[in-house]
């Protein structure tokens, strides 16, 4: 009798979260496909990764506390499911991981005129299409453009990015930093490419 | 007063004022060093139009097969769920 009484209770919350869960997280699915292709680059693990993160996600729903960030911990279960799973699967070499704040205050401090865009060009990074940003992005290491992916696309904070990836804030600063340097150089480049940006002028100033 | 920032540490804080991250303080600190500075506004504008571009760049919906894949999965856990 008391099992019926007190199993009762259990199974029918074990429902109703099932059904919150797919009320409120199935909304980020598109979002998390987002993300899971910068990550891994290639449709079909994108796809795979989706699937494994909603269901560890639908797994773990339990440990989920209400209020809270649910796109950020969405997010950090597509972070650890990558990493563990995919990461090894593609065995891209890794950057080296002296990447404490270092250089890239004092870079960005000597580096005020040395980029090689002008003013009036900032503009013109705006004609570059979606394409080429995207292979960019592609370019860079993995932990600069995760970093890069969930403060601009994403707009998370450094809080909660330092959550989702697992590192303190100053290695997200630091990755955020270098990843856009990287980008920045990269998507110069084929501004200039494609004439967007005089080939010549602004190199070395 | 001395309160007033230097290109070094504008250039610093670039981010942190691009990404919202910076005490309101400190963000009309540099605000106001970005409007007597060419050098520094340049920066920040390219800082700008770059974070722009990515958000632009990479949004993609998940193909409609995965949406019906992920539904199809969940109800399986579901009556999983089922005593």
């Amino acid at each position: 009798m008391t099992e019926e009484t007190s199993r009762a209770p259990v199974d029918e919350a074990a429902a109703e979260r099932a059904a919150r869960f797919e009320a409120e997280a199935l909304v980020y699915v598109d979002q998390l496909y987002s993300a899971a292709l910068r990550m891994t680059r290639n449709p079909t693990d994108a796809e795979d990764l989706v699937q494994e993160t909603i269901a560890k996600a639908f797994a773990a729903f339990h440990q989920y506390r209400p209020g809270t960030n649910l796109k950020a911990w969405l997010y950090r279960i597509l972070t650890n499911t990558f990493i563990n799973t995919y990461r090894k699967k593609q065995r891209e070499p890794q950057e080296s991981s002296g990447e404490e704040i270092e250089d890239w205050q004092i870079a960005r401090a000597a580096s005020h005129t040395s980029t090689g865009l002008r003013s009036a060009e900032a503009e013109a990074l705006d004609a570059l299409p979606d394409s080429d940003v995207k292979e960019a992005l592609a370019a860079i290491g993995e932990d600069f453009r995760m970093a890069v992916y969930l403060a601009d696309v994403e707009g998370f904070s450094y809080k909660e990015i330092a959550e989702i990836m697992g590192t303190p804030i100053g290695t997200v600063m630091s990755r955020l930093h270098r990843g856009r340097h990287q980008l920045r150089e990269l998507l110069t480049d084929y501004a200039r490419e494609r004439g967007l940006v005089p080939a010549a002028e602004g190199g070395r100033s | 007063m001395s309160d007033e920032v230097n290109c070094a540490e504008a250039l610093a804080k670039l981010f942190d004022f691009l990404d919202a991250e910076i005490s309101e303080l400190d963000g009309d600190r540099i605000r106001a060093h970005l409007a007597d500075c060419d050098g520094c506004l340049h920066e920040y504008d390219i800082e700008d139009h770059l974070k722009a571009l990515v958000r632009r760049s990479c949004k993609e919906a998940a193909p409609a097969e995965l949406h019906v894949r992920i539904r199809q999965q969940l109800t399986v856990l579901r009556t999983r769920l089922e005593p």
